[in-house]
This record gives structure tokens, C-alpha cells and sequence, in this order.
């Protein structure tokens, strides 16, 4: 503590020298000090806390946009659904890297619905025109 | 024969597992346990595509969750088996069992 006085001291006669405002350097560097001292000891910032969209609410407004509002319910909703609710699990239990992969794993199988969704409906159009044809 | 053809229902295997869990259960399931009870026969990529279809051609009705106002969030769908695909269900066991066992449920003719 007393080399730390001495450290203040040292900066005030600097501070002096060069004709600053003294209070105004001893707030800063007071403050500045403080700062560092809890951080080391593990403090963070109540700021840090703030409230964020739920994982992957971009990818669920493109895709209710895009699709019809039936195949929206049937096939995209109850996908985003299980992914939230296995999501805000992860996280309940703190297994951050868990709540990760789900929302990398969502989105793979998002691109392996959209897959087979678009190739089942290719299949059903040509089996429909085969059939007129025939 | 064409129109009695056209008039049978088709299921895939992957249906049929879908079918063979939701009878075998009273309640409505959801597609995630669905896919946990199937045992990887199942894909998470892909249950909700053949749900949609299988609601298309009326083997299946599903519903939204009752919305609870304590937890917010997309409410899950629930699933349940209709008549007609009980009945496609009990048509492809018989077949099944009729072409392991070779009875063909004929008593005459084909020899």
C-alpha cells in the first residue's frame, strides 16, 4: 500500500511538472486502479448481462417468409422448437459447448430438410405429369 | 384392378416405424421422442418431412401443445395416429406376415 502511495505521489509530481489539474489525474488513476484490482479478483461488470434474440431467430423469420404457412407449422416450426428447447436446456446446466453444437447441429439439419423437402416435392411434381402423360 | 390400386395405401418403411411407435403408444408423441425411440432408424433431419406427408395422405393429425403462460417459446407438436393409417399399419403386418409365412390368404387356384 505504501509503494502504491508512493507510486501516486511520483505521478502527482509528474502531473505538477507539466502544469495538469492534480484531482483530476488522482480520480482517473485512482479509478483506473480500482478497476484493475477487482477484475483481477474476478469481478465483471453488471453490464455485461443483457438480453439477446434466441439462437437462430434470423434463420426462423427467413424461413417464415419464405415458405407456405403449412409447411412452415409441419416441417420448420416444430424443428426450431426442439432445437430451442434443447438450447435453453444446455444452458440451464451450463454446458455452453453443448448449447453450441445444437445450434450447429440445427442448422445442418435445417439444410438436410430443405434437401429432402425440395427433392421429395421434384419427385411428386414428375410422378404427377408422368401420370397425366401416361 | 387399376382403381384398386390407385385406392391402396403405401407406406414406406420409415413410416411404417413411425406408424408402429404411435400405435403401439395411448397419448400423442412428439417428433424428438419419435426420434429418440427409433434408435437412429430415424433422422432429425428428416422426421418432420415424412410427418408432413404421412399428415398429407391422412395416416397421421397433429396438433400444437396447449401453450403454457409460465414458459414462453414455439410450442411442440404432438402426433397421433388416425384410422385409416391403423388400418394401413394392420393391412402391411398381415402382408408382412402372409409373405414370410407363405400363406397368401388364397385357398384356391395359384399352384
Amino acid at each position: 500500500m505504501d509503494s502504491l502511495r508512493a507510486f501516486i505521489e511520483w505521478l502527482e509530481q509528474i502531473i505538477k511538472a507539466h502544469g495538469l489539474h492534480r484531482d483530476v489525474w488522482r480520480v482517473t488513476i485512482m479509478g483506473k486502479l480500482m478497476q484493475l484490482m477487482l477484475r483481477q479478483s474476478g469481478w465483471r461488470r453488471a453490464t455485461r448481462r443483457r438480453a439477446t434474440r434466441p439462437p437462430c431467430s434470423r434463420l426462423y423469420s427467413f424461413f417464415r417468409f419464405v415458405c407456405s404457412r403449412k409447411q412452415f407449422k409441419r416441417v420448420y416450426e416444430p424443428k426450431f422448437a426442439d432445437m430451442r428447447s434443447e438450447y435453453f436446456d444446455a444452458i440451464q446446466s451450463q454446458h455452453t459447448w453443448k448449447a453450441r453444437w445444437v445450434i450447429m447441429r440445427t442448422r445442418l439439419e435445417l439444410l438436410m430438410t430443405v434437401l429432402v423437402s425440395l427433392g421429395l416435392s421434384v419427385i411428386d411434381k414428375a410422378i404427377k405429369i408422368w401420370k397425366i402423360g401416361g | 384392378m387399376n382403381d384398386m390400386l390407385k385406392r391402396l395405401p403405401t407406406l414406406g418403411r420409415t413410416e411404417t416405424a413411425i406408424l408402429e411407435m404411435l400405435c403401439s403408444r395411448s397419448g400423442e408423441l412428439y417428433g424428438l421422442e419419435m426420434v429418440a425411440m427409433s434408435g437412429g432408424r430415424i433422422k432429425r433431419g428428416t422426421i418432420y418431412v415424412i410427418l408432413n406427408r404421412m399428415e398429407d395422405k391422412g395416416y397421421i393429425v397433429s396438433r400444437q401443445e396447449e401453450a403454457n403462460p409460465k414458459e414462453r417459446g414455439i410450442p411442440k407438436r404432438l402426433y397421433k395416429p388416425t384410422g385409416l393409417g391403423e388400418r394401413a399399419l394392420a393391412a402391411w403386418h398381415s402382408a408382412t406376415q402372409a409373405f414370410n409365412g407363405g400363406d397368401y390368404g388364397l385357398t384356391t387356384g395359384f399352384h
